[in-house]
């Protein structure tokens, strides 16, 4: 008579599509199951739950996210410096963390970003090659292209402390691309530039990525970091509550149309009115310019409920002048509220 | 040996860094070595009030300027090696280059010793520096007639008390210890070794309990044996600590023997103790400040 009904022992499970050598699948990262558990005195918080998702080689991949939405503490597990509480991980087709780091190179632009504020900026650059192995005319002739990429060759010579917030995030972007490794991990890499440098950064990362054949994975909450991704994940409180193309990201919102509206203030009774219609789904209201008498009022609606002509019928019943009216198609954020509202049912 | 090869070229490599930043402060050089002589003075003067008296510092000679310019020379060197790894460590967590170094193919060591040598360019040269000042200007004298045992003896004190700086500097990872100091440190440093290790009194001066705690730290033996053998008149049998009493061999020898056991324990432990004070970081989430 046999004891057990099941019994199992060193099952091996392969998921289609997701061999880990990269060879055979064309994937570059993958990862299964993936939790996360930080711990604070009495609280146990999960940063990161099932988080399961692969890269392809050459792929750049979004991570979208509020703060707090587990993106750093993603990265650093795929870059080994954390450990996941559960969950299997392979870069490359590698599983241990020295290999895995041997073939990743992580840019953060978080705190002091690691840079020694009494040598230069390209002494730091020089000085980080020197501990990944690099060394010679090469690691010099690499910092001063990538230096003069970033514009910063004037600077090369100035030490960290007299550089500007932003210079400073240049030069761990320019410390990051220093290393040719398979993957480039980004987190936050805008947050401190101004427009014109964090796009020519987009641009500069994406000519590197497209002429190497490099897999780019990006953090962010700045939807426009994220516009050369070809897919973007969307994470929040931890877990991965949509991923896909923009396109796919945006599928919902194909019989959803959004109206912005320009007009003079407008009272909270009627914005409640016009949230209670029926067929419109959201709706978000700002001051322009900071002065509360001229407001800009997003509204996303059911378009086979009810149309822009119906929304602006409200707006004269209530005898709100109307400055200017557009569609506008969703944005990122908007459609990442969409996926949180629907994970909260 | 291509990864040991790699090894040293990134400690050359942070040594030369350490060494720009050490030199960048201009005034360091003079105030280093002034600092060293006013250190050096102050037991000169009171070496004088011991001049005339009877008052013994058996069996390490009756030169006090050689006696203090002994435990000056070992302050120098141990200081660094338990008083520097846990700043160090707490410098890479707050600067948030812990997970540079992390990410390198470098050992986990490799980094806290290549950042250390800021503090060993600053402290080991003060050795040097101290028995001059004390031999040209203060009347201190040294034989010459053991450095060889004096060289295996320096070592031995450096990788002893780098094993307790070790254990003291996993403590900010494995203890969460994230505070500018920590109770190791505190409790080795600041009490033990300030009260026991005899850096300008005789050990045989203290309490016998006190002579007993002292037996548990290597400045104890590294001071012992150090002023038999180098102040002129040294002695070099009679038995004055409590396990030298206990233990019938020359006293030199047997302090020898202790530094290498206390190597052999202190270094490994402290190594163990600081990868799974890695580890635990790398489990919580805390490798730096910023996340």
């Amino acid at each position: 008579m046999q004891e057990y009904i099941i019994n199992a022992e060193n099952l091996n499970k392969t998921y289609a599509g997701t061999n880990i050598d990269p060879g055979v699948s064309g994937l570059m990262l993958w990862v299964k199951n993936i939790f996360r558990l930080t711990a604070n005195k009495s609280i146990t918080t999960q940063a990161l739950k099932n988080v399961s998702f692969h890269i392809k080689k050459g792929e750049t991949v979004g991570i979208f996210g509020a703060n707090g939405a587990g993106k750093t503490s993603l990265i650093k597990i795929l870059s080994g410096l954390l450990y996941p509480s559960t969950g299997q991980l392979s870069v490359n087709g590698h599983t241990s963390i020295r290999k895995i780091k041997n073939n990743i190179s992580y840019i953060s632009t978080n705190g002091w970003m690691g840079l020694e504020w009494q040598l230069t900026a390209k002494e730091n650059l020089i000085y980080y090659g020197n501990l990944f192995g690099m060394s010679g005319k090469d690691l010099d002739k690499r910092c001063d292209k990538l230096l003069d990429q970033l514009d910063m060759c004037e600077n090369g010579n100035k030490y960290i402390s007299q550089l500007s917030a932003g210079m400073r995030q240049k030069i761990t972007i320019a410390r990051g691309l220093l290393l040719d490794r398979e993957i480039l991990y980004l987190d936050e890499p805008s947050v401190s530039l101004d427009v014109n440098a964090a796009a020519k950064i987009r641009q500069m990362v994406q000519k590197y990525a497209v002429e190497n054949n490099k897999t780019i994975l990006i953090s962010s909450h700045v939807p426009e970091d994220l516009a050369n991704a070809q897919r973007i994940m969307f994470l929040y409180k931890g877990e991965i509550i949509a991923l896909g193309t923009l396109k796919e990201l945006g599928k919902p919102f194909s019989d959803i149309e959004t109206i912005s509206i320009k007009c003079q203030e407008i009272e909270d009774s009627v914005l409640q009115g016009l949230d209670k219609l029926n067929g419109v789904m959201s709706l978000s209201v700002k001051a322009i310019d900071g002065n509360k008498q001229f407001n800009e009022v997003k509204i996303n609606i059911y378009k086979n409920m009810i149309s822009a002509g119906d929304v602006i019928d409200k707006f004269i019943e209530n005898d709100i002048n109307i400055l200017s009216l557009k569609n506008q198609e969703p944005s990122l954020q908007e459609i990442y509220e969409y996926y949180i509202r629907r994970r909260n049912g | 040996m291509g990864r040991l090869k790699s090894e040293l070229a990134s400690l050359k490599m942070f040594s030369k860094r350490e060494f720009i930043i050490w030199s960048s402060y201009r005034m360091n050089a003079i105030m280093w070595v002034l600092d060293v002589f006013f250190n050096t003075t102050i037991f000169f003067f009171l070496s004088l009030v011991t001049r005339g008296t009877d008052i013994s510092f058996f069996p390490y000679g009756d030169n006090y300027v050689s006696f203090v310019v002994m435990g000056l020379c070992v302050h120098y060197i141990s200081y660094t090696n338990l008083g520097d790894p846990f700043p160090r460590v707490s410098r890479l967590y707050w600067t948030g280059t812990m997970d540079l170094y992390m990410l390198s193919p470098l050992s986990y060591f490799t980094p806290i010793m290549g950042i250390m040598f800021r503090s060993v360019i600053d402290d080991y040269p003060r050795v040097i520096l101290s028995l001059l000042f004390g031999g040209v200007l203060f009347g201190a004298v040294y034989r010459s007639t053991s450095f060889g045992i004096a060289l295996i003896l320096i070592i031995l004190t450096l990788l002893s008390t780098f094993g307790i700086g070790m254990i003291s500097a996993s403590s900010f990872y494995l203890f969460n210890f994230k505070q500018k100091t920590e109770p190791i440190k505190f409790i080795f440093q600041g009490v033990i070794v300030a009260l026991t290790a005899g850096y300008y009194y005789p050990l045989t001066t203290l309490p016998y309990p006190l002579q007993v705690i002292g037996s548990f730290i290597p400045h104890t033996y590294a001071l012992d044996a150090a002023r038999r053998l180098i102040i002129p008149g040294g002695d070099l049998t009679a038995r004055v600590l409590p396990l030298q009493k206990l233990i019938d061999i020359p006293p030199v020898t047997l302090d020898l023997w202790v530094l290498t056991v206390m190597s052999f324990i202190c270094l490994p432990l402290g190594f163990f103790m600081y990868i799974q004070g890695i580890k635990r970081a790398r489990r919580d989430g805390t490798l730096t400040r910023w996340q």
